[in-house]
């Protein structure tokens, strides 16, 4: 496989919210705003980075018999060591996003591409893997984060995780019509529920479209 | 420091240990087919399609 | 805080699945049956009220005097897996009625976020042993009944004239968030 396709299926083809349906607690929690699903997607990448080339790195030494016990033990404490610098580095963040933050260690996303890909391939494309599928967690919940912000709030803004008196950009749009149930876990079930119907009709639309000119 | 690492390789060993116990243990009779669990993809399950390549081999 | 109060808080206003969004995948994954998803309801039960007196005792007994409370997420997921792999074998070997009753669904839980989100919470929320115990019965309490309703419902959906697009997930979906819609509706009961 090409180094370039490796990276570009976590995006669209493979992405692991949208098709593969992985991580789903986080990407429902935590998109209430764009703030905090920018500041999960890239934790979520991180640990992803990490736990991609140790194990890779490790793939020959770990016993196959015991290798999930050990998969385990290596993303706890990436995820420990995460949540520690979040807390030093990001203090509004880490409190926004709360126990997610440590719940990244039971998020399939980041188990399951460490069985799937990394146990069984080079460092290199092992780190294009988890750049190409943390970049497609970001994306999913992004997409969602920006249809919730957006109709529960009537406005989207950004601020920078660093330092959250630091704001890149505000919009308020239609604030008098804001929908806040979509702000409310109800909103988030209805968000995804929307985005995967609309994923799935794509699917078909495309397979009726290859049954047609065959 | 050192109480932490000790700590943790003792949680480690019982982790393994009662790991591969659970594995050789067989299952009872009648409980081989988890066919409803096609939807989920927690792979540390051991009624994962990872855990059943294994047998077979 | 009162006890019965802090149960039903647990159970319906903050419930785990429509509120705190634990426990998605299996909520999704195996509630096609609602006998399958009562059993799969007692099993967590069971997995989660040990972690979370067993999760507990660990964090004042031995994380804090030995001064290495940083451990704690290392411990917790190691412990709840240790756990079930204990309880599941267990069960595999003395009795496999209520193996095949619910212990099938044990292995589903290792890394459930439920399991350690609560052993997280009882934690960050300073909760006592007795405490802990109780929102160890009560948060998977909530989990068996929104799972058993909704494996009523989807029962219901699978005949249900559904546009092809959202058949599956989608509507699963939302149905779970018409779901939390009516939890919203008593959420200022305690």
């Amino acid at each position: 496989m090409k180094k370039i396709d490796i990276l570009k299926k976590g995006l669209f083809v493979e992405n692991p919210i949208f098709i593969l349906l992985l991580g789903m607690c986080s990407s429902l929690a935590i998109t209430t705003n764009l703030t905090n699903a920018v500041g999960m997607g890239m934790a979520v990448t991180a640990v992803l980075i990490m736990s991609n080339m140790i194990i890779s790195l490790l793939r020959k030494i770990i016993p196959n018999e015991i290798r999930i016990p050990v998969f385990i033990v290596i993303i706890a404490t990436l995820v420990k060591c995460v949540q520690l610098l979040m807390n030093a580095y990001t203090p509004a963040l880490y409190n926004s996003l709360g126990v997610f933050i440590p719940l990244i260690v039971v998020n399939c996303i980041i188990l399951g591409r460490a069985e799937a890909f990394a146990s069984k391939n080079g460092i290199f494309d092992s780190l294009l893997d988890a750049i190409g599928m943390g970049l497609g967690y970001t994306f999913a919940v992004v997409v969602i984060s920006f249809f919730r912000e957006l109709i529960g709030t009537g406005g989207i803004s950004l601020l920078n995780p660093f330092d959250s008196s630091q704001v890149i950009f505000d919009l308020k749009l239609f604030e008098e019509y804001a929908v806040s149930l979509f702000t409310q876990p109800a909103g988030a079930f209805i968000t995804l529920g929307c985005i995967l119907g609309f994923v799935q009709w794509l699917k078909i639309r495309k397979s009726k479209k290859e049954g047609v000119s065959k | 420091m050192i109480t932490a690492l000790l700590w943790m390789a003792l949680l480690v060993t019982i982790y393994i240990m009662t790991y591969l116990w659970n594995k050789k243990t067989p299952k009872p009779e009648g409980c081989e087919e988890m066919s409803e669990c096609s939807g989920c993809a927690n792979i540390t399950c051991s009624h994962h399609s990872v855990h059943q390549k294994e047998e077979n081999i | 805080m009162n006890i019965v109060s802090m149960f039903i808080g647990l159970t319906f206003v903050n419930n785990v699945v429509l509120s705190k969004f634990y426990a998605i995948c299996p909520l999704l994954g195996v509630s096609k049956q609602p006998k399958n998803a009562l059993n799969m309801g007692f099993a967590v039960t069971f997995v989660i009220f040990i972690a979370s007196i067993v999760t507990w005792l660990l964090y004042y007994y031995v994380l804090v005097p030995l001064n290495i409370v940083y451990m704690d997420l290392i411990t917790f997921i190691l412990v709840i897996a240790s756990l079930v792999q204990f309880v599941e074998m267990f069960l595999k070997k003395t009795s496999p009625e209520i193996y095949k009753a619910m212990g099938v669904y044990l292995p589903l839980i290792t890394t459930n976020c439920a399991v350690l989100g609560v052993a997280l919470d009882n934690i960050s929320a300073n909760y006592s042993l007795l405490e802990s115990a109780v929102a160890g019965i009560a948060v998977p309490l909530g989990f068996t009944i929104v799972i058993y309703v909704f494996a009523l419902i989807r029962e219901r959906l699978e005949i249900a004239n559904v546009p092809e697009s959202f058949k599956g997930t989608p509507i699963a979906l939302i149905t779970a968030g018409i779901m939390a819609c009516a939890i919203a509706g008593i959420a200022g009961l305690v």
